[in-house]
């Protein structure tokens, strides 16, 4: 037997063509029976045409990221092979339709089938095709038919109709491939080891999910992708979960919006990709300077200006960081992956309340779109209303005499505040310099008393961040051990996972470091963990060529990088490619 | 020794607007309108955008916001979803709302939250030393056009009232009462509220003086206009230079924002609920594959 601890499956042709469902429905097949998976695709800005691809890739431990080698390839068109052929082997199998798909690679194992012929005697859709490659595929790698299909019928939920033909295309598919005598041994997966409650979710989705939590009541968005998908899930929400969302006219409404709700008193937020960040910018400066906990998604994809719309880049963990004129507080936190977004959405909502700051929650492509299997949600968290008091506990203390100013000085710069409407207080915020009443001031001594005020918090947050929360995650061999050190952030964290894994095969000990609260910048906790790095060979591990992280650490805490690894065509490494980089690196 | 003492506002703020300023009557008519209509100040929030009028936060004791350029309508759109009880009432300016800000105008109209936006109109850029606004007139001298004006002048009242907005009127800063009953006809109005304030700019502009508005000026409810009457208001829209008609050009009740999204509907003021966190179990259910 040809078993493995992982496999890996590409479907591509046409955008249309069904392929990106057909591998989501392989994922949730392999996450049913107890195995891990992630989903990834790649496809250009256009609707009809083209070509996209999605792989999946399943394993009996933790997938971290995709690796250089397809087992399975179904190709829907011949760009599948032309643009892939670098990830296939000697021992990978094709599955096309040899009517559609003539030129396939020589070294391939080849099993055609007749996909159209299928769907014609069978009277089936040409749309269920790729229901038909799912089962093709199901029956190669031996999967159970019947989880497969309680797969297909949770995809098409809802619609009896498209679930019955999208099944009967799927058994075909399986029939077919497992009446067929193959000249090849396909892979088998070693055995699943369940591991309790999952889901299969993205990025994007756990960030809403992790908004709905954190009682977001206002979500207002521009259409930009890859932020698109959680204005999509957010507007769901408006009657399943009573969160107002609105499409905004632009992305400057939409900050201007969000940023609206949040003076009034309610948790709201906005999301966009790198050119909507920048209309954003003005307000990001006004919520420093109302000191409101705006929460802005920034889904970074490829630059500059339009860049690759559709594909995956960090090139903005500096521009975010430092968006806006003038000087003001705020916290970015880049997610470590699907799971952990879910946590850290929730955890910015309260930090950002707690100090009247606002947050930005910076996530790639790659993370944004991408699938992962990961451990069902916690419904016990906590909710924090920081700063503000609720309308009647605010009555109550003005009726005892409290006089009420929004932006009173206080000893650590957070201000207590109230909803707008409260009786007996006034809300006034000035995008100028003002006084503790926000009123309009440009006398120095209030200058240097509110600018000082707003900026002290940043001391405060940084000591809250590094004490209670996990700022900075570690894996691999501890840095004591290791031989060398990835320094990474958010989904650059992945691949130096799976390069782990190669690089333990090579002797070579691979400790990694990625930073999950970038501002402000952990410098306590990163001189720490990187004192244990001394004298060896860091590596910054980023999907841009820079090396942002490196710069800022440097800029922060005078630390060094080595070299950078860096990747921009908008493609995230591949495990082994990433090793092979570290490898070639080290000999310079 | 002073010739001119500045006045002092409620808040304490010294009003900085030049003396005669078409501001002062904006400000008289609009605490008038508050007060007649019984509504406390903390109830009230005022938006203002940048420009001169965007001193307008600093003079009134109720709840504001001084935002940026161009942007008051998006932030009286949010506010009333947060807390559908505050009257929110927006001030913008010329350049405000018709030049930097025009692209949310056809959008408050088409979300129409209950809310009035008042924009100070005269004509040029004030607080920037006298450039040329969208409602210069063509021919105008000022700083950017001193050879006079040669683009066409914004026409607000047809452009609102092309989008469908819900009340369309327009005031005059010299002539407080008509202007005080027209801010409440607004405020009352359920809906979105568009007044349209010609306000001479003492300093910067030689054209619009009072004297020039007071005797062109005559008022749509003393000839017989009918504000139901959407073709009507727009040729009165389109009277400009011998004869500029006054308030109420249009009026019509359409269903809010507030009628339109559940989450503001069925619920109390957004803006008084306690904390508390959701549920989403079932959500990984419905959504993402909840497998046990």
């Amino acid at each position: 037997m040809n078993n493995r601890f992982s496999v890996q499956i590409l479907v591509g042709g046409p955008a249309g063509s069904g392929n990106i469902t057909s591998g989501i429905v392989l994922a949730r097949a392999f996450m049913y029976m107890g195995y891990y998976a992630v989903g990834v695709s790649e496809y250009p800005s256009l609707i009809r045409g083209g070509h996209t691809a999605y792989w999946v890739r399943a394993g009996t431990e933790k997938i971290y990221e995709l690796e250089d080698h397809t087992d399975i390839v179904v190709a829907f068109d011949e760009a599948t092979f032309q643009r892939h052929g670098w990830e296939i082997h000697d021992d990978s199998i094709a599955v096309y339709d040899p009517q559609v798909v003539k030129n396939v690679p020589e070294k391939i194992k080849k099993t055609p089938m007749p996909f159209r012929k299928l769907l014609r005697e069978n009277g089936l859709k040409p749309i269920t095709m790729n229901m038909m490659a799912v089962g093709a595929v199901s029956a190669l790698l031996g999967l159970p038919l019947d989880i497969v299909l309680k797969s297909v019928e949770y995809q098409f939920r809802g619609k009896e109709r498209v679930i019955e033909e999208n099944k009967k295309s799927c058994m075909i598919g399986y029939e077919y491939i497992s009446s067929q005598p193959l000249s090849i041994e396909p892979p088998r997966l070693d055995e699943p080891k369940p591991w309790g409650k999952r889901i299969m979710i993205t990025g994007n989705e756990a960030i809403a999910v992790g908004f709905v939590k954190g009682d977001l009541r206002m979500y207002v968005a521009y259409p930009m992708t890859p932020a698109s998908p959680l204005l999509h899930f957010m507007v769901r929400m408006i009657k399943e979960k009573d969160i107002v969302t609105i499409q905004a006219e632009s992305e400057i409404a939409a900050a201007q919006m969000a940023l609206a709700a949040c003076w009034t008193g309610i948790r709201a937020a906005t999301g966009t990709s790198g050119g909507g960040f920048a209309l954003m910018n003005e307000t990001l400066s006004e919520a420093g300077m109302f000191e409101a906990p705006l929460i802005i998604v920034v889904a970074m994809r490829p630059g500059p200006s339009t860049g690759m719309a559709t594909h995956s880049a960090q090139e903005d963990l500096l521009y975010s960081i430092f968006a806006g004129h003038g000087e003001f507080p705020r916290i970015v936190v880049a997610p470590a992956d699907q799971e952990d977004a879910y946590y850290r959405a929730v955890e910015l909502l309260n930090l950002a309340w707690k100090w009247r700051v606002p947050g930005i929650i910076l996530e790639d492509k790659h993370l944004a779109e991408s699938i992962r299997t990961v451990p069902a949600f916690r419904e016990d968290l906590v909710l924090e209303k920081g700063a503000l008091l609720y309308k009647e506990e605010a009555e109550e203390k003005i009726r005892n005499g409290w006089k009420y100013l929004p932006y009173q000085v206080t000893e650590n710069g957070v201000s207590p505040w109230v909803p707008t409407g409260t009786e007996g207080a006034l809300n006034k915020s000035d995008s100028s310099e003002h006084d503790e009443r926000g009123i309009v001031s440009e006398r120095p001594h209030i200058a240097n008393m509110m600018y000082k005020k707003r900026m002290r918090k940043e001391k405060y947050i940084l000591e809250d961040l590094e004490k209670n929360y996990e700022v900075i995650r570690t894996y691999g061999h501890p840095l004591e051990e290791a031989d060398t050190v990835i320094l990474t952030w958010g989904s650059a964290a992945w691949a130096s996972l799976e390069a782990k894994k190669h690089l333990d095969k090579e002797g070579l000990k691979l400790g990694i470091v990625q930073v999950i609260y970038l501002w402000p910048f952990p410098k306590n906790r990163f001189n720490e963990i990187m004192g244990k790095a001394s004298g060896k060979p860091v590596f910054t591990v980023e999907y841009n060529l820079r090396g942002q992280l490196g710069l800022l650490a440097k800029m922060v805490t005078g630390f060094t990088v080595t070299d950078h690894i860096g990747k921009i065509d908008g493609r995230p490494f591949r495990g082994r490619q990433l090793a092979q980089e570290i490898i070639s690196r080290l000999k310079r | 020794m002073s010739v001119f003492r500045q006045p002092v506002s409620d808040t304490g703020a010294v009003i900085t607007w030049c003396p005669g300023c078409g501001n002062f009557g904006i400000l008289r008519a609009f605490k008038k309108a508050i007060n007649d209509l019984g509504i406390p100040p903390w109830k009230v929030v005022v938006v203002t955008g940048i420009g001169c009028h965007g001193k307008f936060h600093n003079y009134v004791n109720v709840n504001t916001i001084h935002t940026i350029h161009g942007r008051v309508a998006p932030m009286i759109t949010a506010i009333k979803a947060a807390n559908k009880e505050l009257t929110v009432i927006g001030l913008a300016g010329d350049g405000d709302q018709y030049a930097i800000g025009v692209g949310h105008l056809p959008h408050i109209i088409r979300r129409n939250p209950d809310v009035t936006l008042i924009v100070h109109n005269n004509s040029v850029f004030g607080l920037t030393t006298g450039q040329a606004s969208p409602t210069s007139e063509k021919g105008q001298i000022t700083r950017t056009t001193p050879w006079g004006q040669w683009e066409e002048r914004f026409n607000p009242i047809a452009f609102v009232l092309s989008q469908g907005a819900s009340f369309v009127a327009r005031g005059f800063a010299g002539d407080v009462d008509h202007l005080t009953w027209l801010i409440k006809e607004a405020i009352k109005h359920k809906g979105f509220s568009f007044i349209d304030v010609l306000q001479p700019c003492v300093t910067f502009d030689r054209i619009h003086t009072y004297t020039w508005y007071r005797e062109r000026i005559y008022k749509l409810e003393e000839t017989g206009h009918d504000p139901s009457d959407w073709h009507a208001a727009m040729s009165k829209a389109y009277e400009w230079g011998d004869k500029i008609p006054i308030g109420i050009f249009y009026r019509v009740e359409k269903p809010t924002m507030e009628d339109l999204l559940d989450p503001i509907k069925k619920n109390p003021p957004l803006a008084y609920l306690h904390l508390k966190p959701k549920m989403i179990t079932d959500l990984l259910e419905k959504y993402f594959s909840l497998t046990e």
